[in-house]
């Protein structure tokens, strides 16, 4: 419980945030290949070099000790290539990652809540199909 | 046609405002794939990509370390996964099917998705930049959301949750960052190419 309302809480300020500040994550990359713009591109870097900062930090602080990482084999590193590189390449075709499509779905561009139902379609999608389908093909 | 003004309006800096115009009054309209985002003209930007990467960072970091948003580790702030969990989550509860979701959610699932609605439908209400735009090509937009759905579930995070697990030392989430920024170069270079021809 205290995950959904935190997630909830974390989730309304990063929402109010994006939208003022028109934060995507795949933007970034693409407006600086296409028009050298570093706009979005300084908020990528930011939050990775936060983040970076802030895992260290925070087990300082008394967070609970992170379970160890296990070691991935090589079929999960070429599956997360692969899938990040349709995430990205796909976004782009979007206009803009998932938050940002979220975003634009609450200012009312009804392409992204179309995408938004195809997105939760999807998530329904893979555990019934996908899943399946690439367990099959991998074993 | 768009990009070779979006060109221009870069590299022109003006006093006032040198670099924000571009990423805020250019709207990138190539091929017909991409869609006219809403631009407000005026007033400047408060809050920059910036601020909001920094605070979606703490945020993200917060949540896992002190809001029980794990396991797994790095969980705290990812679209995928977290939509993922909570579409499951009610199915699972409402038709009692055993979708998979990730430990965190078990109980109860993570609301990031809802609350980054929320907060951006209030952010447009409140700064009345909302209306309505028709889309242009709905069915497009539906099949991309979906296939970006199952490529961020089989990398195991989308956009965000991937940087999120470089920064946490991750080394097949540093992989698959590096295949995302592949991904963003090589969709540009193709919207581009098609745009052009």
């Amino acid at each position: 419980m205290t995950a959904a309302v935190a997630t909830l809480v974390i989730g309304g300020i990063l929402g109010y945030l994006a939208q003022r500040s028109r934060m995507c994550f795949v933007g970034g990359i693409r407006d600086f290949v296409l028009i050298r713009a570093t706009y979005l591109l300084r908020g990528l870097a930011a939050f990775g070099l936060t983040a970076w900062v802030a895992f260290p930090l925070a087990a300082v602080a008394g967070a609970p000790a992170a379970a160890p990482l296990d070691a991935a084999d090589a079929l999960t590193i070429v599956l997360t290539v692969v899938g990040g590189f349709g995430v990205g390449y796909v976004s782009v075709l979007a206009n803009g990652c998932p938050m940002r499509q979220h975003v634009l779905a609450a200012q009312g561009v009804k392409s992204s809540l179309a995408y938004l139902a195809g997105f939760f379609g999807g998530a329904v999608l893979f555990h019934m199909v996908t899943a399946p389908l690439l367990f099959r093909i991998l074993e | 046609m768009g990009a070779a003004q979006c060109k221009g309006a870069g590299r022109r800096r003006s006093a006032s405002r040198p670099l924000r115009k571009d990423s805020r009054n250019c709207v990138i309209q190539m091929a017909d794939t991409t869609t006219v985002e809403p631009v407000t003209i005026g007033r400047p930007l408060r809050v920059t990509a910036m601020h909001t990467g920094v605070a979606a960072a703490v945020l993200a970091v917060a949540a896992g370390a002190f809001f029980e948003v794990r396991p797994p580790e790095a969980y705290g702030l990812c679209m995928a996964c977290h939509g993922r969990d909570l579409v499951n989550w009610t199915l699972n509860a409402g038709l009692g099917t055993h979708l998979a979701v990730a430990p965190a959610s078990l109980v109860f699932p993570v609301l990031t998705t809802i609350g980054v609605f929320g907060g951006a439908l209030l952010a447009a209400v409140l700064r009345r930049e909302f209306r309505w735009w028709m889309p242009e090509r709905p069915v497009p937009s539906f099949a991309y959301g979906a296939i970006v759905m199952n490529c961020a579930l089989i990398a195991g995070g989308c956009s965000i949750r991937l940087l999120l697990r470089s920064a946490a030392g991750e080394t097949a989430g540093l992989m698959g960052f590096a295949g995302m920024v592949a991904g963003v170069v090589a969709g540009t270079y193709w919207l581009r190419w098609s745009a052009s021809r």
